[in-house]
């Protein structure tokens, strides 16, 4: 059960993780769900051409963190509302990922291939393990952590004494596109095969994990694995048949709905 | 050749069209205190900028030590060794003070931050300079003063050479003036060049080597300090005709009944006491100055008292009606208006249009329709009685500050107030506006208004109060009455001591 | 002195119109390289939504729907915030009516539309004002919670429209049909177009009299405005944010209602995909302002009908509504924040 609930909070974890890093650079980036998206088709495709998982992932990455990185630029060089332009990637990567699918596979459904594997728990575990201790780690202790934390909370004093919070901006949201993405990528390769909104709003979930988990690494990756736990739960409710499987969609929105308001809540009342 | 080397420098902004700056030439030697002086708007601060690289000159040459640079960052010239120190230092919340002071030049070893190096390097710089900063304080606390020294501490840090202060002692009490100019000394001594930006003409003077003065963006000259007089500093920066004259000693008007009446005051924020207790009485016809450093409680006491936010405990009378914790709409119902320092944030919606933002007050009352014609009559006499040309359908932001004010001030005005907050009414106005304004505010007391005039600048808040109060931790910490000193300078040093208190020392 | 910079309100639609310009030429470029005729994929992409009566009428409609739920949009931002339920609010809305409309059998079929739109307006109006309330009350972020609520009301009522509520005469995932005297009228038949357009013109200008002619539009404008020069004018803002809040998600249910009483005349599953997001495109074309709503809900719809259409017409077919959606965001928020093409120039020479 465990490695099971793990396996299912890794994408969700990933996802937090850049989440996390956009909100400490001071733009939060609601571009997740997009690129979870994006991430898990690319990895899909790029897996069918090339034979390599790896390849796969990490194309899915690579791609997802130069659209980040532009976006931000985009940003900085219109004046662009930044939020407007994350909506605008959530919207164009269903509707990419739909044309592509149709135009190159002929079909807008589900996507299987035997050179797509299933690939088993352990790999993204693993990988999603080594990406909260290198955050947390990198958070606190270096100095790119350092600056990250600066351009949040006073850009204008890092830009006096020498940084560019522009540039760590950018970077948090090419990071967080491919923390996204690789995040998609767990989930196709979870099953095995490319899933038409088989991200089921997890991007959300994971701004609102952002928040849960205090904006720290640790507590995103609790949060995280506590939601998974209580899908898991539901899903065995699913299996009991007691509750309608379609209604159960709409259980992670409403528990990060609440989850989201008693956060808030407690945190207005504590810095009162 | 040693020193930093401004030629020809000019600065024109094309969003304004307003030519900052013209052909201003201006070096810095090491191991002298350079004064750059000017009235507000002189383009003494945008001189800074441009040398310390946050904004680029449209022409002229910089060089460092005999080498041209261009400076498109602030790292850039942190990098040829010159660093800005602000009059509010911006330091992170929520770091600690020698993680603040590092950042920009972290002593890392693979990437990985030298912690105890970095603590270690900020204690022994502060106690060497006589700082007594601790590296383990939460930048939230520092008071101003703290966050100054802070932002030399980490110039000092990176080697920095040549350190240029803007107006660091408009916020400081007088004995920490007193302080930061021997700091400045020793600096100097210590081989810096450094630039003082100030409008305090005699301190300014007894520190100096050199004094450069700007007008209006020009250069009118560089002198040395040892051949200045103050009144010949004064003739080189407002013109021979426009010398300042001496006030005459301020005549009493009748004095009416009690305006405003404050009984205990008090409130704190996240625990931190601001306001502990505070007794204030003003009557009409009076002008009363309160004086205070930034964080004395000064800011607290006007918002609280301007209805913006709500003490935890106490009383403020208005013109016979109780306000306190009753918001912004009982303090206008009772018959106040308030003129902020902060005119774009609070005074005003940048982005709404002039019309929009003219019309706030009796808007903000009305029900049911609006008639346009109405209030774009309302408004285009607003802007006759300022004084103010333009078209009132733009956008607030599209104005420039001075302008700004007055419209402000006459959008209260038009309120018909019987009492008028004020609170640093003449930042950022130039002199003459300045001048206009004080006869505007004392023509408002002899006509039976009462007057609360809050203020860091102690020359403004002298020579237009009848009664000064000063604040100091949120406290009432003294009570002048204008007409017992005939003696300006005397009564500048026991407000001052007011302000700070003598007993107690900052630093040690 | 320095000159004023003019920021006027046509310097402003000319913006506008430049950035739906390029999104309609990036659309049109799409289609026709995806297209087997690209020729012929024009032709349908920019002629077809305004060729027949049918095109006309259904381009007219959807600019109909998306008007009504953009003065919601519109409403939103006045104040200061976001919704962002837009989707959930107008299928719950559309929900609520439909069950009125397929109750009471005996009624009369203008009470029970009547009853049917104050359904969906109330639905809607209760599902965002929760989000107000929550702003308003305990400071939460009002964009992620009304998304939610939105996301969590969704599935709901897929269950209910695909289990409960589902006609079990046809294959459908839908409700029954209503009533005949239970639709709107039709005008300009055979499109889908009803009397739903009067409506959205009579709301437009309703919201257009109450926010720049009212009192109480100018407050709302204040308190959208900064809240410290709202507490300045004895404005507080958390008592307008959950009025608007309803009021915005009333106008969502709104049109919900009208797509299922004028457009479709039953409730099927998932009908109301993209109009919130089309919605939040228009209220960006339209710069905020309800008037300017009229020609940019209409720019929109034909937009989309005609890359929806020239995609029908190759062999290929695949969703072109998000990217539209995309490419409008793109453009309009660049024009939206203050296009400045110095600062363009000013960037690109430092990153060259």
């Amino acid at each position: 059960m465990i490695p099971s609930i793990l396996a299912s909070a890794a994408p969700l974890i990933l996802a937090g993780i850049g989440g996390l890093l956009t909100e400490l650079s001071g733009s939060l980036g609601v571009f997740l769900e997009g690129f979870m998206t994006l991430g898990s088709f690319i990895a899909w495709t790029a897996t069918k051409l090339s034979g390599s998982p790896i390849v796969g992932c990490s194309a899915a990455a690579l791609v997802a963190a130069l659209i980040g990185w532009f976006m931000a630029a985009f940003v900085k060089a219109t004046g662009a509302n930044s939020f407007i332009v994350a909506l605008a990637l959530n919207l164009a990567a269903n509707g990419a990922v739909d044309a592509v699918s149709v135009l190159a596979f002929g079909t807008k459904g589900v996507l299987v291939d035997p050179s797509v594997p299933a690939l088993g728990n352990a790999p993204f575990t693993v990988l999603t393990a080594l990406t909260v201790l290198a955050t947390a780690f990198v958070l606190s202790r270096t100095r790119v952590g350092l600056r990250l934390r600066a351009t949040g909370r006073c850009p204008q004093a890092l830009l006096e004494r020498g940084g560019n919070p522009d540039r760590y901006k950018a970077a948090s949201w090419a990071f967080a596109a491919a923390l996204a993405a690789l995040g998609g990528a767990a989930l196709t390769f979870r099953v095995g095969a490319y899933a038409p909104g088989g991200v089921a709003g997890r991007g959300w979930i994971a701004l609102v994990i952002v928040y849960l988990g205090f904006r720290n690494a640790f507590g995103v990756a609790a949060a995280a694995i506590a939601f998974a736990a209580a899908e898991y739960v539901s899903g065995v409710a699913q299996g009991t048949g007691t509750i309608p499987a379609t209604l159960l969609l709409g259980l992670p929105s409403a528990l990060a709905l609440i989850l989201f308001t008693v956060t808030t809540i407690l945190r207005a009342r504590r810095s009162k | 050749m040693l020193g930093a080397d401004l030629r020809g420098i000019r600065k024109y902004f094309p969003e304004n069209g307003v030519e900052a700056l013209s052909e201003i030439s201006f070096d810095l030697h090491p191991g002298e205190i350079h004064a750059l002086v000017g009235e507000n708007g002189a383009g003494k601060s945008t001189l800074m900028h441009i040398l310390s690289g946050l904004i680029e000159p449209s022409a002229g040459t910089i060089s460092v030590d005999g080498v041209e640079r261009r400076f498109d960052s602030p790292a850039a010239a942190l990098r040829a060794g010159i660093g800005l120190v602000r009059q509010h230092p911006q330091t992170v919340p929520g770091f600690a003070l020698w993680e603040d002071c590092v950042l920009g030049s972290e002593p890392t070893r693979l990437g990985i931050i030298k912690r105890s190096a970095a603590r270690e390097a900020v204690r022994d710089l502060s106690c060497r300079w006589g700082f007594d900063l601790d590296p383990d304080a939460r930048t939230e606390s520092l008071a101003v003063s703290q966050k100054q020294k802070a932002a030399v501490l980490s110039l000092l840090m990176r080697d920095a050479k040549y350190l240029l202060l803007d107006e660091p002692t408009a916020v400081l009490a007088p004995l920490e003036t007193e302080r930061l100019f021997d700091l400045l000394l020793n600096l100097k001594a210590a081989g810096h060049g450094i630039v003082l930006i100030s409008h305090k003409l005699p301190e300014t003077l007894r520190v100096a080597d050199r004094v450069t003065v700007l007008r209006k963006g020009r250069l009118v000259g560089t002198r040395d300090a040892a051949e200045l007089d103050a009144d010949e500093l004064r003739s080189m920066m407002f013109g021979p005709a426009e010398n300042k004259k001496e006030e005459p000693p301020i005549t009493m008007n009748e004095e009416g009944e009690t305006a405003l009446s404050i009984r205990g005051l008090t409130t704190r924020l996240s625990g931190r006491p601001l306001l502990r207790g505070i007794d204030l009485d003003l009557r009409r016809g009076r002008i009363l100055g309160v004086a205070g450093v930034r964080e004395s409680g000064l800011e607290t006491l006007e918002f609280a008292t301007a209805g913006l936010i709500r003490a935890e405990s106490g009383s403020i009378e208005l013109l016979g009606k109780r306000i306190e914790g009753r918001g912004a709409k009982a303090f206008r119902e009772a018959g106040g208006v308030y003129v902020p320092a902060d005119r774009m944030g609070i005074a005003l919606a940048p982005r709404l249009s002039i019309n929009d933002n003219l019309s706030v007050h009796p808007l903000s009352r009305a029900h049911g329709f609006l008639s346009p014609a109405e209030l774009w009559t309302r408004s285009r006499a607003v802007m006759e009685a300022a004084r103010v040309a333009g078209d009132p359908k733009q956008t607030a932001s599209s104005f420039s500050g001075g302008t700004l004010q007055r419209l402000i001030l006459a959008r209260e005005l038009a309120e018909n107030p019987d009492f008028i907050l004020f609170s640093e009414p003449g930042w950022g106005l130039d002199a003459a506006s300045r001048m206009e304004l004080d006869r505007r505010i004392k023509r408002l007391a002899r006509a039976g208004k009462a007057i609360l005039l809050m203020s860091t600048d102690l020359d403004e808040l002298i020579s237009l109060s009848d009664s000064i109060v000063t604040l100091r931790d949120g406290l009432v910490s003294g009570r002048f009455a204008r007409t017992e000193f005939t003696d300006t300078e005397e009564l500048r040093e026991a407000i001052g001591a007011a302000m700070i208190g003598t007993e107690v020392c900052l630093d040690k | 002195m320095t000159s004023e910079r003019k920021k006027t309100k046509s310097f402003a639609a000319f913006g506008s119109v430049v950035a739906l310009g390029a999104a309609a030429v990036a659309a049109a470029v799409l289609v026709a390289a995806t297209a087997s005729d690209p020729l012929d994929a024009l032709r349908a992409f920019f002629l077809t939504p305004l060729g027949s009566r049918w095109f006309l009428g259904n381009t007219l409609d959807s600019a109909a729907l998306l008007t009504v739920a953009a003065l919601g949009i519109v409403i939103a931002f006045r104040a200061g915030t976001f919704n962002l339920g837009g989707e959930g609010q107008i299928y719950a809305g559309g929900l609520a009516a439909s069950v009125v409309l397929l109750s009471y059998p005996n009624a009369n079929g203008t009470i029970v539309l009547c009853a049917a739109a104050l359904a969906g307006a109330l639905t809607g109006g209760i599902l965002a004002g929760t989000s107000g309330l929550l702003k308003a009350r305990f400071g939460v972020d009002e964009l992620i919670s009304s998304f939610l609520v939105s996301s969590a009301v969704g599935p709901i009522a897929d269950y209910l429209i695909s289990g409960p509520l589902r006609d079990s005469a046809n294959n459908l995932l839908a409700t029954a049909r209503f009533a005949p005297d239970r639709l709107l009228p039709r005008i300009l038949e055979p499109s889908t177009l009803s009397i739903s357009v009067v409506f959205a013109l009579i709301l437009i200008a309703a919201v257009a009299l109450v926010l720049d002619r009212t009192a109480l539009g100018f407050r709302i404008r204040v308190a959208g405005s900064s809240p410290k020069f709202a507490a300045f004018a004895g404005i507080d803002p958390t008592k307008y944010w959950t009025p608007a809040f309803s009021l915005s998600g009333a106008l969502h249910g709104l049109a919900g209602f009208f797509a299922v009483a004028g457009t479709y005349g039953l409730c099927h599953r998932g009908f109301s995909g993209g109009i919130g997001w089309g919605a939040i495109a228009v209220a960006l074309i339209g710069r905020n302002s309800p008037i300017a709503l009229i020609p940019a809900a209409l720019a929109y719809a034909w937009l989309e009908t005609g890359s929806e259409t020239a995609m029908l017409s190759s062999e290929l077919s695949f969703e072109t509504a998000s990217l539209v959606q995309a490419a409008v965001f793109l453009l309009v928020t660049a024009r939206f924040s203050g296009w400045n093409l110095s600062r363009v120039r000013a960037f690109l020479r430092r990153n060259r």
